[in-house]
């Protein structure tokens, strides 16, 4: 074949679209991947971000913030009911400032540690794809965020108001009469009353947790996209 | 042996033996020193293989760890409360 017949060739061929993440690790590679291009300074057409790419990145927010916040939720009542005594940590009753702690940075810790995961994508803040990714992916873990808060407010509230009433125990605990004894029987309506309002103030902190939860890469996002762009300008001036 | 005799613990010891086993773990690596000692290590290894070192996986396992050291103690002074 001659070089003339070479240069007429036509290929044939589909713009390639963006992978559609499955997990974080996934979604954050991807926006490391794009980062790296648009930082390079290579043209990325806007089209090459589709509907369903940016949805997939949405999806991929939403799962991890709500399923981490629903663990921490959950892990919340067990934290208040250390601090007030009813429920054992380290099989100890008497929690000293320590196990305190502990409960408490065991119940936030998972929800923040899943934010903090998101908020090494501020770095990657700069092209308009990158940005894109960036916003789907934070935008599904705030609403993710959200929705898990007003479900589990509603919940403890429910757990509260109705499954712990004295009516609602008084009603239902005998129920188990054939399966326990009495005494047993007693014993457990007390705790349960006891225990009761550690469900209000749990539904109380998850909305601060979730504020956490939201804050953390919002505010992560807008610091380190600066210093980003200005490690740009700076290696731009030096060339 | 039939099969499933394999996997009953009843058969090498006595349910006196067994109990005190389990109290004994309990004592030592479920409560107090060692329990605080091993639940931290976990948690930060959680994080640390989580979170710095992005190893989901990993981080999740240590955090289950933590919070199963932390809780089921409590759990198992319940258990031989029930049991007497």
């Amino acid at each position: 074949m001659s070089k003339a017949e070479k240069r007429d060739d036509v290929f044939l061929g589909s713009q390639p679209n963006a992978a559609k993440p499955r997990g974080l690790i996934d979604a954050l590679s991807e926006i490391q991947q794009y980062y790296v291009v648009e930082r390079t300074g290579s043209p990325i057409p806007e089209d090459f971000f589709t509907i369903g790419g940016k949805l997939s990145f949405f999806e991929v927010g939403f799962k991890a913030a709500f399923l981490s916040g629903v663990v921490s939720a959950l892990l919340l009542p067990f934290a208040f009911g250390v601090f007030q005594r009813y429920i054992p940590i380290f099989g100890a009753y008497a929690p000293s400032f320590f196990d305190k702690a502990f409960a408490l940075t065991l119940a936030v810790s998972f929800s923040v540690a899943y934010s903090v995961f998101v908020a090494f994508t501020g770095k990657y803040y700069i092209g308009s794809i990158s940005k894109s990714a960036i916003k789907n992916l934070v935008g599904g873990f705030i609403i993710g965020a959200v929705l898990k808060m007003v479900i589990m407010f509603i919940l403890f509230h429910t757990i509260y108001f109705l499954i712990l009433s004295p009516d609602f125990l008084s009603r239902n605990l005998p129920k188990l009469r054939p399966f326990i004894k009495h005494a047993s029987l007693e014993r457990i309506y007390t705790f349960l009353l006891g225990f009761r309002p550690v469900f209000l103030s749990s539904a109380y902190f998850v909305i601060f947790t979730t504020l956490l939860m939201i804050g953390i890469p919002l505010i992560s996002i807008f610091i380190s996209s600066r210093k980003t762009m200005e490690a740009i300008n700076r290696e731009k001036e030096w060339k | 042996m039939d099969f499933f005799e394999i996997f009953d613990p009843l058969k090498r010891f006595s349910q006196g033996e067994y109990l005190s086993l389990w109290r004994y773990l309990f004592a030592t690596l479920l409560s107090g020193f060692w329990a605080r000692l091993l639940a931290s290590f976990f948690l930060i290894f959680s994080l640390w293989f989580g979170v710095y070192r992005r190893r989901l996986g990993l981080g999740i396992g240590f955090f289950v760890l933590s919070v199963f050291i932390a809780y089921f103690g409590g759990l198992m002074a319940i258990m031989f409360w029930w049991w007497g």
